[in-house]
């Protein structure tokens, strides 16, 4: 995905994901689309416990990118625009704050110029995310 | 990368490194992950931009 608006198909497509992780299993904690100030390309940030306290990765994107075949296509994220850090990570502290003070079933804008530890532009914010179903 | 799931997964963890991460303090199996992710010789991301650059 390029740099300018984030779209509505990807927003729709980033909730189809969360969900689906979901009822495989896989925890997520917190999700959003940030954009990110170094950068200035949209990626889709999740919050997952498959991260190690340490911050290894590797093993949970093996894991997502498993559900990612699955998805029924037309599906429009790729596995390089998504970014896992861990279910304690600043962020998912930040994210998780956010929704305690707007809580909503709707994705909520916002224009701060940081969320946890990551400089951003602009970022799309999921709600909280239904416990994983198995 | 669709054909080779493990060179995928080096691309994810490769992709996350950028240029302000030299200054964070990183876990070493963190920092052997992503060296691993760079190196390896089957699956790795060098082996795979050699081929193509």
């Amino acid at each position: 995905m390029g740099q300018g608006s984030l779209v509505e198909m990807l927003i729709d497509d980033g909730k189809r994901l969360i969900d689906r992780l979901s009822e495989e299993g896989v925890a997520v904690t917190a999700a959003c689309w940030l954009k990110e100030a170094e950068d200035s390309q949209w990626f889709l940030y999740l919050a997952t416990p498959l991260v190690s306290e340490e911050g290894a990765t590797k093993a949970a994107y093996r894991r997502v990118n498993t559900v990612i075949r699955q998805m029924p296509q037309p599906f429009w994220i790729d596995s390089l625009e998504i970014k896992l850090v861990g279910a304690g990570s600043p962020l998912a502290r930040a994210v998780q704050d956010l929704h305690s003070r707007y809580p909503g079933p709707s994705p909520i804008p916002y224009r701060g110029s940081q969320l946890g530890d990551i400089n951003i532009e602009a970022a799309s914010i999921y709600p909280p995310v239904a416990t994983p179903v198995r | 990368m669709a054909a080779d799931p493990e060179l995928q997964d080096n691309w994810d963890v490769v992709k996350d490194w950028k240029e302000s991460s030299r200054y964070l303090r990183t876990a070493k199996i963190q920092a052997e992950e992503l060296s691993e992710a760079i190196i390896d010789k089957r699956h790795g991301v060098l082996s795979w931009v050699k081929v193509r650059w």
